[in-house]
């Protein structure tokens, strides 16, 4: 397997007005093609500066970040912009669909920057929203969505212009543990499926199984790197979490819930 | 990203915040509406300015010269002291060197006395310089103008032979002179039949009786013997190279009779003239021959007409002469006087009109930072997602043109509606905002307010070009937002 990205004593700074933010020290990685990572800890340990770093958002402060052999700091914005069109898709954990736009045109949304002419990209959208379960919503705008539905189409957007690499952070963070599972088995799949690289931002360790390796995240230094399982919890472990659910009381219970939206979903 | 789809992506944003993208296009709307109100009213006054120097058949080009008179005279300034100051052929070149200025030539009226067959003709002729004729803005009906050693050539106007008349029963006037309309059996063909101007013709005039009766001058001997009469009086042929088509209205006044000659011929005949009574008075014999006649003393000039290439440059040229020591007079000069008071009174409803538009330009302004501040996260999400700096540079400025145009055509609906009530119902008030011009344009079934297509689509340039120009701004702070900002504060 091939290596996508390298990155060489990456240290990222903020500068708060005099105080100064160490959110990532001194960070040497290296990710693999088709392999799904997790980068796992606890808030603020700096997860999404890396994820940022390795999407393009940000520079490093020193240090440097390759992507097949290209290094992300030297780019200019408009091959930065044209990394991020063909290369990578996101994943928000709160969707960040565009309000005024239905289900399918936010999923052709990528496609549009890419100047890719309409027909084209409708057929596009439309199938990857087929692959998300969400074949016959396409017509909805985003707030006529249950927050599950939102995120696939989220996660339609993300995979729609076949990226190498799909970034999700934190994407089952609004989420409750019904529909986490079934975000991550879907995510996984589809990334398993277009051998794509998929780099998750979690705290969670039990979602942190999903990948193949796990890298634990504290105070702006890798801990450690370790084995996933590279698969979700099996039936039995699921049932068994669901009880212990139930039998908690279930007031803590998600705001968003797949199960108080209209039906209709997986046809 | 697409033109098409930026458009698309932009109309949304707009149908979707409809109360405020409505409030933001009422404000574009009142501003170039009123704008173009203010200008139409200008517009329309030009025009109407245009039509009256039309009606009035005033040459906005043309200003006339007068010698000034030595002596007490009462100025602007009050009574002053003038120096005399006569016009000669210098002053006359001095004048032509002036910038702006096109032809200047000298100008000087002779009744002659014109004779064709049996037909007789008094007619004031005009002395210019051959020169100076085609370049004083005279339309040239066929022919060809004078020219330089033609001291024998006139040009006519197509109604100067209608002067010729039958003295033999010695009434002296001429009926077919005084007739308007276009057709009229004239007694002298002027391509076929002889024409001699009869000169030093003193005289004549002194033998014979005269008395005023019935429709004019009555020559009491009753009649003229032609042969008898005209026999002792000197003549020469005139050669009429060309005839002047002069404008329509004055075809309806009653003009088109003017003759033009080389202003040396009409000096000449003048001098020998003066020359024979003088003579006379001295009892003395003397014929002097045409030809024998050269220029006498310096010569001076009663009126001198300038022509400028352009009326704007009338009242500056006539300015400079008048600086020189001379008397002007130019129909432009009363013209002028109204046309920049209602300027001064346009341009103050226009600024007025403009500050509306300006609060238009700053409503847009706020429309889009707003609009931008509250798609702070729509902007990240979509550079995070592929859009580049242009495309969400081009969203905002679109977004702001749109609104500046729509605003633009919603303005030019609201003046063209407000236009047509202006001229259509007589408002009191508009009269006496506009002075002078308006009233009689609207005692002529003029117009107040003339909305033009080009001022349409000068409006609607300057409406987009204002949303454009409020944009820039709010689509430049949005190409400056992190893409981060999408992504944190989850
Ligand atoms: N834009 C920023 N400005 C200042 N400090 C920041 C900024 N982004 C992140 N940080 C700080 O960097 C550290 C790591 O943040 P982050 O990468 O978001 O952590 P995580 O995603 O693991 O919760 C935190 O202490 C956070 O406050
Ligand atoms: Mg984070």
């Amino acid at each position: 397997m091939g290596i996508l990205f390298e990155l060489k004593n990456v240290r990222k700074i903020y500068r708060m007005g005099t105080e100064k933010v160490i959110a990532l020290d001194d960070v040497s990685l290296t990710f693999e093609k088709g392999k799904i990572y997790c980068l796992l800890g606890t808030s603020g340990s700096g997860k999404s500066t890396l994820l940022n770093l390795l999407a393009g958002l940000e520079k490093p402060t020193s240090g440097s970040i390759k992507f097949r052999g290209k290094a992300l700091e030297t780019l200019s914005e408009k091959q930065l912009t044209l990394y991020r069109q063909g290369y990578i898709g996101f994943v928000f954990q709160s969707y960040n669909l565009l309000p005024t736009l239905t289900a399918l045109e936010n999923v052709t949304l990528p496609l549009i920057f890419r100047r890719m002419p309409k027909r084209k990209r409708i057929a596009a959208a439309r199938k990857m929203l087929k692959a998300v379960g969400l074949g016959n919503r396409w017509r909805h705008k985003p707030h006529e969505l249950s927050g599950g539905q939102q995120q696939r189409v989220s996660l339609a957007r993300a995979f729609v212009n076949e990226p190498q690499v799909i970034f999700a952070d934190e994407p089952t963070g609004n989420l409750d543990t019904r529909t986490t599972y079934e975000m991550m088995d879907m995510i996984t799949n589809m990334a398993r499926e277009r051998e794509q690289t998929l780099i998750i931002v979690t705290h969670d360790t039990e979602i942190s199984q999903y990948a193949d390796q796990i890298i634990r995240v504290r105070d702006g230094n890798i801990e450690s790197i370790t084995e996933g399982l590279g698969r979700g919890p099996s039936e039995e472990e699921r049932n068994l979490e669901n009880e212990k659910n139930n039998s908690n009381a279930t007031g803590d219970a998600p705001v968003t819930d797949d199960s108080n939206t209209p039906s209709g979903e997986y046809e | 990203m697409r033109a098409i789809d930026t458009l698309s992506m932009c109309f949304r944003n707009l149908i979707k915040r409809k109360l405020r993208t409505f409030l933001t296009l009422l404000g574009v709307m009142i501003g170039t509406g009123s704008i173009i109100i203010m200008i139409s009213l200008g517009l329309a006054t030009d025009a109407q300015f245009a039509q009256m120097i039309e009606d009035m058949n005033l040459n906005m080009t043309e200003i006339q010269v007068f010698p000034q008179w030595g002596g007490m005279m009462w100025t602007e300034d009050g009574m002053q002291e003038m120096n005399q100051r006569d016009i000669t052929d210098e002053s006359v070149e001095r004048f032509m060197r002036i910038p702006g200025v096109r032809t200047a030539t000298p100008m000087m009226n002779e009744q002659l006395l014109f004779r064709s067959g049996p037909y007789t003709m008094m007619a004031s002729v005009t002395g210019v310089r051959p020169e100076a004729l085609e370049l004083m803005g005279y339309n040239l009906g066929y022919g060809r103008l004078l020219q330089e050693g033609g001291e024998f050539e006139a040009v006519f106007s197509i109604r100067s032979e209608r002067g010729f008349f039958d003295a033999s029963d010695g009434s002296w006037n001429s009926p077919r002179q005084w007739d308007t309309s276009d057709d009229v059996e004239t007694l002298v063909d002027i391509h076929e039949d002889s024409i001699r101007i009869y000169y030093d013709t003193s005289q004549f005039w002194n033998t014979r009786d005269w008395g005023w009766g019935f429709g004019g001058m009555v020559d009491e001997d009753f009649g003229l013997d032609l042969e008898e009469d005209f026999a002792p009086l000197r003549s020469f042929e005139i050669n009429i190279v060309g005839v002047i088509q002069p404008p329509e209205i004055e075809l309806r006044w009653g003009g088109g009779t003017q003759i033009f000659m080389d202003i040396e011929t009409l000096r000449l005949l003048n001098q020998m003239s003066d020359e024979t009574q003088r003579r006379q008075r001295e009892e003395d014999e003397w014929n002097p021959s045409f030809s024998a006649i050269t220029s006498g003393p310096r010569q001076t000039y009663g009126d001198v007409r300038v022509r400028t290439y352009s009326m704007d440059d009338t009242a500056e040229v006539a300015e400079i002469i008048q600086e020189m020591g001379y008397q002007v007079w130019f129909p432009g000069e009363w013209i002028n006087n109204q046309r920049e008071m209602q300027r001064g009174m346009e341009t103050l409803l226009a600024a007025i009109a403009a500050v509306s538009l300006v609060i238009a330009a700053i409503n847009i302004a706020n429309t889009m930072i707003t609009s931008v501040t509250e798609r702070t996260r729509e902007i990240g999400v979509m550079k995070v997602i592929g859009a580049s700096i242009s495309d969400v540079r081009k969203l905002f400025l679109l977004e702001s043109m749109v609104i500046g145009i729509l605003g633009g055509v919603l303005g030019v609906g609201l003046a063209l509606g407000i236009s047509y009530a202006m001229n259509n119902f007589d408002i009191e008030f508009l009269n006496n905002l506009n002075m002078g011009a308006p009233i009689i344009a609207n005692e002529g079934g003029g117009v107040v307010s003339l909305i033009t297509p080009w001022l349409c689509g000068l409006a609607l340039a300057v409406a987009g070009g204002i949303g454009l120009v409020s944009g820039y701004y709010p689509a430049w702070h949005a190409t400056r937002l992190s893409a981060l900002a999408a992504i944190r504060g989850d």
